[in-house]
């Protein structure tokens, strides 16, 4: 098994001895694994519903939101059915593979209703034994639950407006004809974790290629949508410009 | 006293009054500061762009950065051709017809092909576009002069915090655009174009639309094959969205690996549109997660399961992401 395989087996207590003691010696000199380690144990945190909403204050606007919307986590485990075969009939389960965050793939693992916490329990153990601390990699500032005057809702205020218009929700186009969740069968969401929070407002250029790439057939098809018709085909100038090499010329601020 | 008490009550109904008028709805109350002279300038401007024929250069400035450009526009027999290309840095082209849109990147070696949509967009005046004036206060804010040409100045303001707004510059003899700001819901600038040559020839011969490089080598990426589907069967529905989007368009693409097709779906308020694009992701296949800024379009990447779903628009980075948090799968 590869490292990322190996932090998989150790949070879901796949390991017997010999193959736990190997697995904290790596993650004792690597501090990547100890990086991913920690996200995994927030995800399974927040899957189950032990977390509360993590804020995250924005940069470019006023309005700073928790981090996942409240009850993903619900909603989420609702979605998880118990284990059954592959491919059976009615839309249920259908073992997925969870995908890491840096691209690398996991073994699949059922989506079972199997605790976590033991195997998180031990592992908080086993990582204290080892002489570093996991919590300490997520600030417990973190974990501030969101103001109660913004939890209520989102307020649409624009500033310097002379009044508060209502929630701006209109989800009635969007949810129209829907039937009720059921469960995507092993979909076991891959919540967004904490290092999301660095990556906000990331710019694309800094992504891996291929992410780009992907990002960037989006944007070709996407602006065919925008402006409303008004600008022509100056969205496109968005597409080429970033799809140049950075160095060109540089107008200084605004 | 008496008379106390009828001024008092006087003082009473007045006050209600100018509360219930406060509290009314959003639609009365944007449309009393609307400027119906603003709503047919753009009006005029999205046709003015379409059925024009036009060469213009002009300067696109972002995140500190400048690129010059030229675009070519040609009107002819009930259809459009159109080319954008880069006058600073390495040469880059976008190549636009009735059926196609063709990026072509030499930095990255790779040509882009996707589907065109002439009647849908450049079709659909401003002021039809249902409750537009409901979320924007559109203001003819004066005259001006840009590209040594008379103008007129539009703003386009939004009335919540989920949309961008605009400051245009429009020709007052063609309705062309001659500038445009780009601005976020405190007004900053996130972006702008701003002409420095405009000319309206009678023709425009076909070797100004064709481009100067071949894309010979590269790498294409094409979403030609996409489907237009029934808007309302797909399996993927955002559970909130700003008000006043409804979707526009949905579609599908099939892919090379033989997966489950990318699925497209757009959102869009008659100005301000977002996408929500799924996509089965192949194993090695690094995935979005989080925010990613292209200039002043968000995106906001989350994986369930095998599937990306990223949610791509042209609004600020809040409302990107509360869409993808919002994104519910109905089986």
């Amino acid at each position: 098994m590869n490292d990322h395989e190996n932090l998989s087996a150790l949070v879901d207590d796949e390991l017997n001895g010999d193959q736990v003691e190997e697995a904290i010696d790596r993650m004792i000199s690597d501090e990547t694994l100890r990086r991913r380690y920690s996200r995994y144990l927030l995800i399974g945190e927040l899957l189950r519903g032990r977390t509360a909403a993590i804020s995250v204050p924005e940069r470019d606007g006023p309005l700073g939101g928790p981090l996942l919307a409240p009850g993903f986590a619900e909603r989420v485990m609702a979605a998880i059915p118990p284990a059954s075969p592959r491919g059976s009939e009615g839309g249920n389960v259908v073992k997925l593979p969870v995908r890491g965050d840096d691209g690398t793939p996991s073994p699949s693992r059922p989506a079972s209703a199997r605790p976590l916490w033991p195997a998180l329990a031990a592992s908080i153990v086993l990582s204290a034994s080892a002489g570093f601390l996991v919590a300490r990699q997520i600030p417990p500032s973190s974990f501030a639950p969101r103001p109660a005057a913004s939890a209520a809702g989102v307020s649409a205020t624009r500033p310097g407006a002379d009044r508060v218009s209502r929630e701006n929700t209109d989800a009635s186009d969007a949810r129209a004809g829907a039937t009720a969740v059921s469960s995507v069968a092993g979909v076991a969401a891959h919540s967004i974790p904490a290092g999301a929070r660095n990556a906000s407002q990331r710019d694309w250029a800094a992504q891996d290629p291929r992410i780009r790439r992907r990002l960037q057939s989006y944007l070709v098809a996407h602006s065919e949508f925008l402006g409303g018709g008004m600008q022509g085909m100056l969205p496109y100038a968005r597409v080429v410009a970033l799809a140049g090499k950075p160095g060109g010329d540089t107008g200084g601020g605004r | 006293m008496i008379r106390n008490r009828c001024v008092a009550g006087a003082a009473r109904w007045a006050m209600c009054s100018l509360v219930l008028a406060i509290l009314a709805e959003p639609v009365a109350w944007g449309t009393m500061d609307s400027d119906p002279a603003a709503a047919q300038r753009l009006d005029r401007l999205v046709r003015a762009a379409r059925t024009f024929n036009y060469d213009a250069t002009f300067v696109y400035h972002h995140d500190g950065k400048m690129d010059e450009m030229r675009i070519i526009h040609r009107y002819a027999n009930g259809e459009e051709r159109e080319r954008l290309v880069t006058l600073s840095g390495s040469t880059r082209e976008v190549l636009r017809d009735q059926a196609k849109v063709t990026c072509i990147i030499p930095d990255d070696q790779t040509v882009v092909v996707g589907k065109s949509r002439p009647q849908s967009v450049y079709g659909t005046p401003v002021l039809t576009a249902s409750g537009y004036r409901e979320h924007y206060r559109l203001t003819l804010l004066g005259a001006a002069r840009t590209a040594g040409r008379s103008a007129e100045i539009i703003s386009i303001e939004p009335r919540d915090l989920f949309r961008y707004g605009y400051r245009l510059w429009l020709d007052e003899q063609t309705g062309l655009l001659l500038r445009s700001e780009l601005r976020d819901p405190a007004g900053k600038i996130l972006e702008s174009v701003v002409y420095t040559n405009l000319a309206t020839p009678e023709t425009i011969p076909d070797s100004l639309l064709r481009p100067e490089i071949s894309g010979n080598g590269f790498s294409w990426y094409t979403t030609l094959d996409s489907m237009e589907l029934p808007k309302r069967s797909s399996k993927w529905a955002p559970g909130w969205l700003p008000k006043g989007f409804s979707m526009r368009e949905r579609e599908e693409t099939p892919l090379p690996s033989g997966k489950m097709p990318l699925e497209h779906l757009v959102y869009g308020d008659g100005l301000a549109s977002l996408s929500i694009y799924v996509e089965q992701l192949p194993k090695s296949a690094p995935a979005l997660i989080g925010a990613s800024r292209m200039g002043a379009v968000n995106a906001f990447g989350a994986m369930i399961g095998e599937f990306q779903l990223t949610v791509v628009g042209e609004v600020p980075l809040e409302t990107v992401r509360k869409v993808a948090q919002s994104i519910d799968y109905r089986g």
